[in-house]
């Protein structure tokens, strides 16, 4: 054994060689080097000790890397009993469960997607509505100061047959939401000034009022019961197939100086139209008397860019249905990759 | 010459099952390995088998190895091994006492994988000899500090990390197993060639 005779000068202690050994290796700080070099040239004793570990470690630093006696390494048999060193970060599963995986990821996406698209198309007519509502209010106004164009023609078709004798009810009307018809007095300087429809005036000079989706949210605390009077009576048998009829029937006092033509507009308001747009599923449809003279105004009306009557065609069901309509199709197409034509079948 | 491939791709082959790629690791790094077991044991039987141990429990450990210093990674493995066979090896004293300097059985020191020259060797092999004597007489954390360090060479904080000490608890054992041997080295006195003495 290590002959421990010898020792070390009692003068050094351990903060002493913890110094020489961190100078040895240049892992002292700037103070510390200053403090240990000041000693050391007072010290002789202590450069004696340095001299010493340095040149232990110069001796330990040569010596040689051993050759090992034997190769080392493992056989088939060294490692028959130990655990295989591959990794795997997730267990084998059947490929159908991986599959069945896929297919779920892909149906909740599909109907996340279309659900998605689904509410958007049923808040869209409180986004497009109002536009399309204005726009209806709006075109004719500017229009109208141009003599005899399509707008005119078109804006009269629109006018609402109210089954109530008082046209000034219809513009009065807290549940009717009455349209603000633009006066279509030309000479008037303010006739080309824009009216926006939710700037719901009282006058009663109005040409008519239209009962429409848009404007029934203006006035979400009507009672039903106003909507009633105001001529726009529920007709509708069901809350999801309300249409408006616009009979060209409007009363004379609403015409104003201008007759209207015979166009029919059929009013279907849902009891619902009280409460707020969002809540009533009531929309709104043009079906003319004259299908065909109307389609032949609306085509001019898009031809001149001006007016665009298919806006106000139900944003909400028609994009209600194509999502839908599309996501069941895709989810039935992943379905039937995954599970074979049984689920056609089941489906249907 | 064919390019050896790297650590890198050997373990990643390995990991994939491969013996084969495994065994190229353990051909690199087997000297160095038996090197540090036989620093650590200081005999060639307990550093064949710690060793051995070593490379079996890399094989069986290569799924943790989650990259870096792979050389690090095997000798903290071996350092580990080593301490294991020391524990029982003091619960049973007599399994390698054989093998000290001084006992019948000693067998001559392990051979280097660079020969020196022939008139150096002898000269050389006193001194070796008794620095392995010295290492073998320090406690278990100076000596791991001191072979990594001053044997092969690594860094305070390669050790550091590899011990998982602090910077400063390596500092202090470094220091003390350097004044242990050199007041071991002092001791052999007129034992070691005239150029080694203090």
């Amino acid at each position: 054994m290590t002959d421990m005779t010898n020792p070390t000068p009692p003068e050094f202690n351990d903060g002493d060689y913890a110094l020489l050994s961190a100078y040895i290796d240049d892992q002292l700080s700037d103070s510390e080097r200053q403090f240990l070099e000041a000693r050391l040239v007072d010290d002789e004793a202590l450069r004696a000790e340095l001299a010493a570990l340095r040149q232990t470690v110069a001796w330990l630093n040569t010596m040689p890397q051993l050759k090992a006696p034997r190769d080392f390494t493992l056989s088939e048999a060294d490692i028959a009993h130990l655990p295989k060193p591959n990794i795997q970060l997730m267990p084998r599963r059947n490929p159908i469960v991986y599959l069945a995986g896929a297919a779920a990821a892909v149906l909740i996406v599909v109907v996340g997607i279309g659900v998605i698209f689904t509410n958007t198309s049923r808040n869209a007519p409180t986004e497009y509505a109002a536009p399309a509502a204005q726009e209806i209010a709006l075109v004719p106004t500017a229009t109208l100061q141009q003599t005899d164009t399509t707008q005119n023609r078109l804006l009269e078709a629109t006018s609402v047959q109210q089954s109530a004798d008082d046209s000034g009810v219809a513009a009065q009307s807290q549940g009717g939401m009455p349209l603000q018809v633009p006066d279509l007095d030309t000479d008037d300087e303010e006739a080309g000034d824009v009216v926006p429809v939710i700037a719901r005036t009282s006058t009663t000079e109005a040409m008519g009022a239209i009962a429409s989706e848009p404007i029934l949210e203006e006035d979400d605390d009507a009672p039903l019961d106003d909507t009633v009077e105001d001529g726009f009576v529920g007709t509708s048998e069901s809350e999801t197939s309300n249409v408006t009829n616009l009979q060209g029937q409007a009363s004379e006092a609403d015409l104003g100086e201008q007759a209207l033509p015979n166009l029919t507009v059929t009013t279907e308001t849902s009891f619902d139209a009280a409460l707020p747009a969002n809540a009533a599923s009531s929309s709104m449809m043009v079906e003319p008397e004259a299908p065909e003279a109307v389609e032949e105004l609306q085509e001019e009306a898009e031809a001149d860019g001006d007016l665009n009557l298919r806006s106000q065609q139900p944003f909400d069901a028609l994009g209600e249905v194509n999502f839908r309509t599309l996501a069941i199709r895709i989810v039935m197409i992943v379905l039937q990759i995954f599970f074979g034509s049984s689920t056609e079948t089941f489906f249907s | 010459m064919p390019e050896q491939p790297s650590d890198a791709t050997l373990i990643a082959q390995a990991k994939r099952g491969s013996l084969d790629a495994f065994n190229g690791l353990v051909l690199r790094y087997q000297d160095y390995i038996y090197t540090v077991t036989y620093r650590i044991m200081s005999s060639q039987e307990a550093a064949n088998d710690a060793t051995q141990e070593t490379f079996l429990a890399a094989y069986t450990k290569l799924a943790q190895f989650s990259g870096g210093n792979f050389k690090a990674w095997l000798a903290r493995i071996a350092t580990n091994t080593c301490y294991d066979i020391i524990r029982k090896q003091n619960r049973r004293p007599a399994d390698y006492l054989e093998e000290l300097p001084g006992s019948e059985f000693y067998d001559e020191p392990p051979v280097a994988s660079t020969t020196p020259a022939p008139e150096d060797e002898a000269v050389r092999s006193e001194l070796n000899q008794a620095l392995q004597s010295c290492i073998s007489g320090l406690n278990d954390d100076q000596r791991s500090a001191l072979v990594f360090i001053d044997v092969q060479g690594m860094s305070y904080q390669e050790v550091a990390d590899m011990l998982q000490a602090s910077l400063g608890t390596i500092k202090s054992r470094l220091s003390r197993a350097r004044r242990a041997m050199r007041d071991c080295l002092q001791g052999f006195g007129e034992l070691l060639p005239e150029e080694f003495r203090y």
